[in-house]
């Protein structure tokens, strides 16, 4: 019975498997190494049999090789990991016709194979253990056994299906590239290559997970970078150790400096034109297989706050844009409580005709300030929870239910006043700002405890709860860069680009927190003008 | 890339002026009007003389050991058992100035919070004091340095207003009530200034000694230019009645339409969390050194609740308080910035006593 034969016999009988079968051997690391590649061909497809042959989408095909004296071989992938016609045309075709074609005698196949005269494809590299021989038919390549030759040829031709280059979903600009990340690490490395057409750009590759195995890459401009950032990002990487890795939301979770603050610690993007401003700065990316979020270390919160489309729009902009970035940002903490403490305890700071609107909408109010917002907020954040988590078709109705039922039908009911809902209204928008998702998520949560110091001190609680924050932002470091820099410790240059966006001409360095050496970004005395004399003479 | 603790010049010199102006601002206009309000300008001068001369001292004291503390050097300079006296003296001096302050500040509290109980903003601000200490120096640090700006420029806006009703006229007669009062009263800013002889417990955290010396400057001026501008308008704008004023700088800030005075105060609050943070790890760390313990951060929580019942139990009431600070706390106080401190260099200089050097930075 041929292999193939027996492995159709197992698709066909997989309804009802056979006995044995669930107790099947259990293929660590160690046994897999410890296995050589035999000489004997029905000894290697024994073996890879037993190894994958019970899967439906492993496929073996047994060849005879040579005009005359014929030798066997064998090749072997899984199915939809590679790319069918490339298998057709640039493997099996020269094994199979040119071969004969040629007249090439059985015996001298495995020379020719070696010299890598037979096969066209790019890659081709020889393995000795199965545990080569597995790894590689797992990763979307094709193997080659040979009779009579104690090795494997392992040929890429990967080619799994794979969603296209789109514009990335949770950061749009009004100008700028519209290409966004995909799950595939290759297509993202070569977006990034794209735009930096540098021998001193280095991919690090690095195998995380025991179990999925997958690909990281370690991504930043040699002679740019601090080394020692470098060699910590690194040994952070090598010192994870878990099972699989599904996004890089695993990564930045295991290498942050500070696991318990609600602060992200790592920057997030899905912007290839992002990651390379961040590796023109002096950072260092990390790209994560089958996830089209890449990280950027270290993440400071000015980082974090600016958006690339700032250094595409006119200066002048891009500055105010960035105060009312950071004004929302703060907003969108302190709000609602200072609606509490001021309507509570400081009447006498809001204006008289003010304070009477207020009083008189909060009239038939039965709740205390404090309840009335926490309904609010509550409802806010399930709404917008429902939001993102709905399916689209039904999406609609939630817009529905939150405008009528909680905007209007709570006010007319009077659970809450119409100002809360303006309150919380801004504090929503205000929180919808930040250029980065996961920097509003720390405000959207502090806004809580906030809350709760405003209705039992006041004003007093706001500051003593915003000081605590302060306090822990200091206190926090990503990979070693104070959190706060450049605003503390104090880097004059690094300010350019924080409190404005100062114009391309005029950041002439980059962040000396990042960048020790090979600091200058630009000519000095790039001012553009007109011209000294007018060209017509 | 863990390096050691180190503090900026920049840093240090927030850290001193925070340490004088936070309780200043609301507390010391008081004092300096009190014999002659309308000399009050005055005691910038006296101020100009005496803080440089303190400095200096601290200075060269401290130059003569870079990388140790008052309380670690002082034992070298008198002996072991003076060196711990001397140790045990400061020790008592920073937990009383904080419990001071910490009292200064409740009852400026009590104010707007008439009904809470005084022990709860206590509390709430020596849990503060103990993450930022716990935190240590460098986030103290930092922090002083992010709320800087931030502080100076609301005060400075809060206070403009006030300059539409200043009447420079008020300033005459000078020395209406005779030099001796107007200088007398210039006591308090060297007082206060003088706080900042806890630069001798930071010199261990600055890259160099230069770095002191500039840290001292720019506090040294800055304290001086803004005092003299606040004790001039002060007077312009609420004349010869400003001494009956317990916080007249605050005044300045009702003229507007908008009583905003609590929001200048809960401003202030961060400012006072600075000082009060600082001077608590001042004693934090003269105890860790007086007890010869490796980490200053086990004793953080024990002083905290030491401090909040030295405020409560050292001072009777607001009166006493502005009694205490009016003839008790002067004394007192040259004593710990001015007296120890000369006497030290004085010896070291007989002796010629330096300690070792600075390690270069890793």
């Amino acid at each position: 019975m041929t292999v193939r034969k027996r492995i159709n016999k197992y698709r066909a009988g997989m309804s009802n498997p056979p006995a044995g079968k669930t107790e099947r051997n259990i293929f660590t690391e160690e046994l897999l190494r410890s296995m050589a590649v035999k000489k004997s061909l029905r000894d290697n497809i024994e073996m890879i049999n037993s190894i994958l042959g019970e899967n439906i989408d492993f496929v073996i095909r047994e060849l005879s090789l040579g005009k005359n004296e014929k030798i066997g071989g064998a090749v072997f992938y899984l199915d939809n990991l590679v790319d069918i016609d490339l298998l057709d045309k640039s493997i099996l075709k020269p094994l199979l016709y040119e071969i004969r074609a040629i007249g090439l005698k059985g015996c001298d196949i495995v020379e020719e194979l070696e010299s890598g005269a037979l096969i066209s494809r790019a890659q081709m590299v020889k393995g000795d253990d199965f545990y080569e021989v597995v790894s590689s038919v797992l990763t979307g390549e094709v193997g080659l056994f040979i009779d009579n030759y104690p090795g494997v040829f392992i040929i890429s031709s990967k080619g799994h299906k794979m969603r296209s280059v789109t514009e990335p979903g949770a950061e749009n600009v009004v100008r700028g590239p519209r290409e966004g990340f995909i799950e595939g690490l290759r297509v993202n490395i070569s977006l990034i290559r794209r735009r930096l057409a540098n021998p001193n750009l280095v991919f690090e590759n690095i195998i995380i997970g025991k179990v999925s195995k997958t690909n990281v890459c370690l991504c930043y401009i040699k002679g740019l970078v601090y080394p020692r950032l470098v060699a910590e990002v690194r040994s952070r990487l090598y010192r994870i150790d878990i099972d699989a890795v599904l996004e890089s939301g695993y990564i930045e979770e295991l290498i942050e400096d500070n696991p318990f603050s609600p602060f992200p610690q790592v920057g997030n993007t899905e912007r290839p034109d992002r990651v390379v401003a961040a590796l023109l700065e002096g950072r260092v990316a990390i790209l994560t297989d089958n996830s089209p979020v890449a990280l950027i270390a270290p993440g400071e919160l000015f980082s974090l706050l600016q958006a690339s489309e700032d250094y595409y729009a006119r200066y002048q902009i891009a500055t105010v844009t960035r105060w009312l970035r950071y004004f929302a940002f703060i907003s969108s903490l302190v709000i609602p409580s200072l609606y509490i403490a001021i309507t509570n305890f400081h009447q006498e700071m809001i204006p008289t005709t003010l304070f009477i609107s207020i009083a008189a909408s909060r009239q038939g109010v039965p709740f205390p300030a404090l309840v009335e917002a926490l309904i609010m907020e509550i409802s806010f954040e399930a709404l917008r929870e429902a939001g993102i988590r709905l399916p689209r078709p039904v999406g609609q109705a939630i817009s529905i239910v939150g405008a009528l039922v909680i905007g209007q039908a709570a006010v007319q009911a009077g659970i809450v006043s119409p100002l809360m809902v303006i309150v919380v209204a801004l504090t929503g928008i205000a929180s919808f700002i930040a250029p980065q998702y996961n920097i509003g998520i720390a405000t959207r949560m502090l806004r809580f405890p906030l809350m709760l110091s405003a209705a039992f001190l006041g004003l007093f609680g706001v500051m003593a709860g915003l000081l605590t924050i302060l306090l822990h932002l200091c206190s926090l470091r990503s990979f070693g860069v104070p959190y706060l820099s450049p605003l503390t410790p104090l880097h004059l240059e690094g300010l350019k680009d924080v409190l404005v966006r100062a114009p391309h001409w005029s950041l002439a360095l980059r962040p000396d927190e990042l960048v020790k050496k090979n600091r200058r970004r630009i000519k000095p005395e790039m001012i553009p003008g007109p011209p000294q004399e007018s060209p017509e003479g | 890339m863990k390096q050691g603790v180190r503090i900026s010049a920049l840093q240090l010199a927030y850290l001193m002026i925070f340490q004088m102006v936070a309780t200043a601002l609301f507390l010391m206009q008081h004092f300096t009007a009190k014999q002659s309000p309308r000399d009050s300008w005055l005691v910038a001068i006296i101020f100009l003389i005496f803080l440089p001369m303190m400095m200096y001292i601290w200075f060269t004291l401290g130059r003569r050991f870079p990388d140790m503390s008052i309380i670690q050097f002082s034992p070298l300079l008198v002996g072991k058992a003076m060196g711990h006296v001397i140790g045990l003296i400061y020790l008592i001096w920073f937990i009383s100035l904080c419990g001071i302050v910490l009292r200064e500040f409740t009852e400026v509290m009590s104010i707007f919070f008439q009904s809470t109980p005084p022990v709860v903003m206590a509390v709430v601000m020596m849990s503060l004091s103990s993450y930022a200490v716990k935190c240590g120096i460098e986030v103290i640090g930092r922090m002083t340095e992010f709320l800087f700006p931030i502080i100076f420029t609301i005060t400075f806006i809060s206070f403009l207003p006030g300059i539409v009703m200043a009447d420079f006229d008020n300033l005459l007669p000078a020395f209406e009530k005779g030099i001796k009062p107007a200088i007398l009263q210039g006591i308090y800013p060297v007082v206060w200034g003088g706080e900042m002889v806890s630069v001798l417990m930071l010199f261990p955290y600055l890259k160099n000694s230069g770095d002191a010396k500039l840290g001292l400057m720019v506090a040294f001026l800055f304290t001086f230019f803004s005092g003299l501008v606040a004790e001039t308008l002060s007077t312009a704008v609420l004349g010869v009645s400003r001494s009956e004023y317990l916080y007249p700088l605050m005044e300045l800030t009702k003229v507007t339409f908008l009583r905003l005075d609590f929001l200048i105060f809960t401003f202030w609050v961060s400012g006072l969390l600075v000082k009060i943070s600082f001077i608590h790890f001042c004693s934090s760390l003269t105890l860790s050194q007086v007890l010869s313990l490796k980490d200053y951060r086990p004793v953080v929580m024990p002083l905290a609740v030491l401090i909040s019942v030295v405020s409560f139990f050292v001072l009777g009431g607001i009166l006493e308080m502005y009694d205490f600070i009016g003839s008790i706390f002067p004394p007192y106080a040259i004593f710990h910035e001015f007296i120890i401190p000369l006497f030290l260099l004085m010896i070291a200089v007989i002796s010629k006593k330096r300690g070792p050097l600075k390690p270069p930075d890793g």
